[in-house]
């Protein structure tokens, strides 16, 4: 039973991996069945149990599957990968939790049967805690505390160690308790220990799925063709507050298109956290997709949780959200997303990120024409977010907003943009913006989203003339800052509030660095952490690791070097001449490794062992029975004789044993 | 066993380590006194039978216990011999009867016959008024027959025309009875098996001791001319001594166990009855005595608890035909039954 508890409770450590009760259909048959079996086949052979074990554990599999899986070895084998490359939570899939179904058999097999077939105690844990130590890293990243988890592993490793036939409820009443305290203890310290900010999280070294290519037509291709049917509704979001909602990221430009190289990974719901952990709104969205296609799901920046989806993933960079099948109409989910609201000081102070493939420029000679317009735009100007905002009014103000302007972004289509037409729609001005943006150093993208829609009943109704593009920068610690390069309709003012509420806010910023009199220069030194942030600190991981492994190593070590001299001192020194003699005949039957065969009288012992250990064990076994069996008692000369003569016996052992033998003994605290 | 069931070493090994003074040295010492003659008793027989030394153990554990003897075996073993050799080392006086199917139950307890001369009725004694009987193929005679010894094996007296005539002490009745030729047989009811104390089998001699047996006759060892080593009246002594030898608490609670284990056993239909408790105990405190303790110890009621509880339990009919038997059964439930640890 408590095997079967331990075992349980170590899976049950994948709580972190996948939250609510799927993850019990995985843990509960896998911990109980394999304790059942030990128990049933007793002293039957080995092979027998582990066979029986493992038709149990397919029947585990099958009940897992809801039937029979012909892919059941391949999905053991794959899991580990396939959670590495997961966001957590994990999505409850069976091909995801047979893993934690086998790793628990694996573990309450080898626990149940070390337990009935051996007399070590404590060993029949560690297969449990080898379990729990992969659900901790497989875990790392994921919601909620393992502390619990880790306090219930102590209090039944201790109830394990110390339930035994025949010593006295009092070691269960005592220890137990003890062992509660001792979880207590740790509940409250193991926030305090010093352990890393950042644990070692092996996703980060794991083998991301390459970029794939979500659609056959970029979103960015899509801008002018949904200008042209502008009353055709795509979707519907229920919120709080108008937002844009960003459909697709493209931050890959090969002088043609704008594409996306999101890694996209398989998720339960949660999005990893951008890069701004400060101030932020944060806006809950009920999405119904109506007319909208492609598998892209349409969000606020930047989501955090996302409800409803089967099969999503999610690209961790962008935070873009992908839907495995291409949603219908009708189809409805839940977005939470956290709106940075940077303080003005760190716009201030924002420095662009450095990373060479988002400021790479196609090689063509149109790079000097952008770098020239680029230039002459930001004259006089090097502080990157003031660049940055000249450009969208450099571009805002020079060109205009045309519906009906050629569409296409490749490097041609924008050269034509900007020396002829001046004409086009956010494809061109975005695209054109972000390609000005690299030549002077800056990270950019383009995303493809929608503006709010028009409000009717608390839902905003997303058509497809709503649709916008708008470039992004990438600065150190703020993570990305849209920019709004496309003017309004008439030229003059744009109609809509979040484009219009953005442009503002620069034109403002914009005025506040001038009137401080100076552009300070960019700085590439690190800026001060915003709100939230935690510098990584602590210890190496590898280091913590280690230490705790190679501390428990010594803790291990020195129990089993002190714990037989502290009970044959305890022994030696009991009280009263009886409970001496026992305490010698007890020692004597450890020694002789007969610890444990509560069947045996002491003549069945005697008889066990050679001539030269029964001329001491035998006078040991009569004084012994003496004191347990005879009416009257015995004296301090007797203890004195029985403890001579179980110290003849050890040293008849011992020099009878390997030396190998004895260590190994002594390890498996026998 | 030997070396611990020697009196001299008992004494040596044991008496430094009580407490002084403690009175109760006594007892050791009539136990090493007990387990010396028990053992003069046990050489004496062994004379006769050879290599069987466990065997006649048994026997005088029976004698001493004050219970009776079921010997199963082929012809020729020994059985016989081995209840007249009892009866010569003790200076008892002996009666064979043997079984057959026209035995009448007053051919055993005896008969009350009319005297002329002082008008009135005698009780002539019958065969079993000896202290050792041998019952001779004891499954020959009809069950009436046969329950004729219910009586006087357990409360040892005969009742004839309602008045109780008891039988001398000590009484032992060795019965024996032939597991291979069974045609025209009547198999002991169980409240007549459960009234044996032990059954045991003699089995043949080793090799080295049927040589023996060939090279002394005849001028080996014979039962009429075997030394007498003991009284009635010392036998006596020795079974109110054994029954008085001290019993923990822990092993009451062993034999208990043990006993209440063959009722629960899936192989076991019938269990031992409390009967069987007593005589377990009664057969431990003798088995105690012979190895010159003054206390009983579990390695006493292990030794003793296929003699004396194996022919008492009924197997299952599925245990049967898996040719299970009742010893195998209950050496099953030994080697599982933790033995008792400190009082």
């Amino acid at each position: 039973m408590l095997v079967a508890a331990v075992a349980g409770v170590a899976g049950w450590g994948f709580h972190r991996v996948f939250p609510g009760a799927a993850l019990l259909m995985a843990v509960v048959p896998a911990a109980l069945a394999p304790p059942a079996v030990a128990a049933l086949t007793g002293r039957r052979p080995l092979w027998l149990a582990l066979a029986i074990d493992l038709v149990l554990w397919f029947a585990g599999a099958v009940l897992l599957y809801g039937g029979p899986q012909p892919a059941l070895f391949a999905d053991v084998a794959n899991a580990w990968h396939a959670l590495l490359t997961t966001l957590l939570p994990a999505q409850p899939e069976p091909r995801l939790l047979v893993l934690v179904h086998t790793l628990v058999w694996a573990a309450a097999t080898v626990g149940a049967e070390t337990l009935a077939r051996t007399r070590t105690r404590i060993a029949a844990a560690v297969p449990a805690l080898v379990v729990y130590g992969v659900a901790l890293l497989l875990g790392v990243d994921g919601a909620g505390s393992n502390l619990p988890v880790a306090a219930a592993l102590l209090v039944l490793i201790a109830a394990l160690a110390l339930v035994r036939e025949n010593r006295p409820a009092a070691w269960l009443l005592g220890g137990v308790p003890a062992a509660a305290a001792l979880a207590a203890l740790a509940l409250v310290a193991g926030p305090l220990l010093p352990v890393p900010a950042h644990p070692y999280n092996p996703r980060e070294d794991a083998d991301l799925p390459p970029p794939v290519r979500v659609d056959s037509v970029s979103p960015l291709d899509r801008v002018s063709a949904w200008l042209q049917i502008p009353d055709r509704e795509l979707f519907t979001v229920k919120a709080d507050q108008p937002l844009n909602w960003r459909l697709a990221v493209l931050d890959r430009y090969d002088g043609v298109r704008w594409t996306s190289g999101a890694r996209f990974q398989p998720t339960g719901g949660r999005v990893p956290e951008g890069e701004w952990t400060g101030r932020a709104d944060v806006v809950r969205q009920t999405v119904t997709f109506g007319g909208l296609t492609g598998s892209w799901l349409p969000a606020a920046e930047r989501p955090e949780e996302v409800g409803g989806v089967r099969g999503l993933a999610v690209d961790p960079d962008s935070g873009a959200l992908l839907a495995a099948a291409a949603p219908g109409k009708g189809f409805s989910y839940e977005v939470t997303s956290r709106v940075a609201r940077p303080a003005k000081q760190d716009l201030l102070d924002a420095t662009p990120a450095d990373d060479a493939s988002l400021t790479a420029f196609p090689e063509g000679p149109q790079r000097l024409l952008f770098r020239g317009l680029a230039e002459e735009a930001t004259e006089g100007v090097d502080t990157p977010i003031r660049q940055a905002y000249r450009l969208q009014t450099y571009l805002r103000t020079n060109a205009s907003y045309d519906v009906t302007a050629p569409p296409g972004h490749s490097l041609k289509g924008l050269e034509f943009f900007l020396r002829t037409t001046h004409r086009g729609t956010s494809e061109q001005f975005a695209a054109t913006f972000a390609l000005m943006a690299r030549t002077l150093g800056l990270p950019s993208r383009v995303v493809v989203g929608f503006r709010p829609g028009e409000k009717s009943g608390g839902v905003y109704h997303v058509k497809s003339g709503h649709v916008v593009a708008w470039a992004e920068i990438k600065f150190e610690g703020l993570g990305w800052r849209p920019f709004y390069p496309t003017p309004g309709r008439s030229g003059a003012e744009d109609d809509h509030e979040v484009v219009s509420s953005a442009i503002e806010e620069s034109e403002a910023l914009a005025g506040e660095l001038s009137q401080g009199g100076s552009d300070r220069p960019g700085t590439s030194q690190p800026q001060p952490a915003g709100e939230g942030e935690r510098p990584p600190s602590g210890p190496d991981p590898w280091l913590v690791t280690a230490a705790a492994g190679g501390g428990l190593l010594v803790v291990y070590a020195a129990v089993a070097a002190v714990l037989p001299w502290w009970r044959r001192r305890s022994r030696r020194r009991a009280e009263g001449p009886g409970p001496r003699v026992l305490g010698a005949w007890r020692q004597a039957c450890d020694d002789l490794g007969s610890r444990g065969e509560r069947a045996l009288t002491a003549e069945d012992v005697v008889t066990r062992h050679s001539a030269e250990i029964s001329t001491h064990l035998r006078p040991l076994a009569e004084i012994s029975n003496y004191v347990r069996y005879a009416p009257d008692g015995v004296t301090d000369a007797a203890a004195t004789a029985a403890w001579q003569r179980s110290d003849a016996i050890r040293r008849a052992v011992r020099a009878g044993t390997p030396l190998t033998t004895r260590l190994r003994n002594r390890l498996l605290l026998r | 066993m030997t070396q611990y069931n020697h009196p001299d070493h008992f004494e040596q090994t044991v008496q430094p380590y009580q407490q002084q003074p403690q009175p109760p040295q006594q007892p050791a010492q009539l136990a090493g006194q007990f387990a010396q003659r028990f053992q003069l008793l046990a050489a004496n027989i062994e004379r006769i039978i050879r290599g069987k030394h466990e065997v006649i153990e048994l026997a005088l554990i029976c004698l001493f216990s004050e219970g009776h003897l079921l010997v199963e075996d082929v012809p020729g073993t020994g059985k016989t011999t081995l209840a007249r050799s009892v009866a010569a080392s003790v200076d008892a006086e002996w009666r064979r009867i043997q079984f057959t199917p026209d035995l009448l139950p007053s051919d055993i307890t005896g008969v009350s016959i009319f005297n002329q001369a002082h008008q009135k009725f005698e009780f002539h004694h019958g065969p079993v008024f000896a202290n050792i009987v041998l019952a001779d193929e004891i499954n020959r005679a009809s069950p009436k027959t046969q329950a004729a010894l219910l009586e006087v094996m357990e409360e040892r007296r005969v009742t004839v025309d309602a008045e109780p005539h008891p039988v001398p002490r000590p009484f032992l009745v060795v019965a024996t009875q032939n597991p291979v030729d069974m045609d025209g047989t009547y198999p002991l009811p169980e409240a007549q098996l459960d009234r044996f104390l032990m059954k045991i089998s003699v089995g043949y001699p080793d090799h080295v001791s049927e040589v023996e047996v060939l090279k002394g006759m005849p001028t080996g060892p014979q039962v009429e001319r075997l030394p007498m080593v003991a009284r009635a009246s010392d036998v006596s002594g020795m079974i109110d001594f054994a029954s008085r030898i001290h019993v923990a608490d822990p092993v009451y609670d062993y034999i208990v166990a043990v006993c209440a284990a063959t009722r629960t056993s899936p192989h076991v239909r019938l269990g031992a009855s409390p009967r069987g408790s007593l005589a377990l105990l009664r057969a431990a405190r003798v088995k105690a005595a012979a190895a010159g303790r003054h206390f009983v110890v579990p390695e006493d009621v292990k030794a003793l608890a296929v003699p004396v509880l194996a022919h008492r339990l009924i197997l299952t009919p599925e245990a049967e035909l898996r040719e299970v038997t009742t010893a195998a059964a209950l050496g099953e439930i030994l080697a599982g039954m933790p033995v008792p640890q400190a009082a």
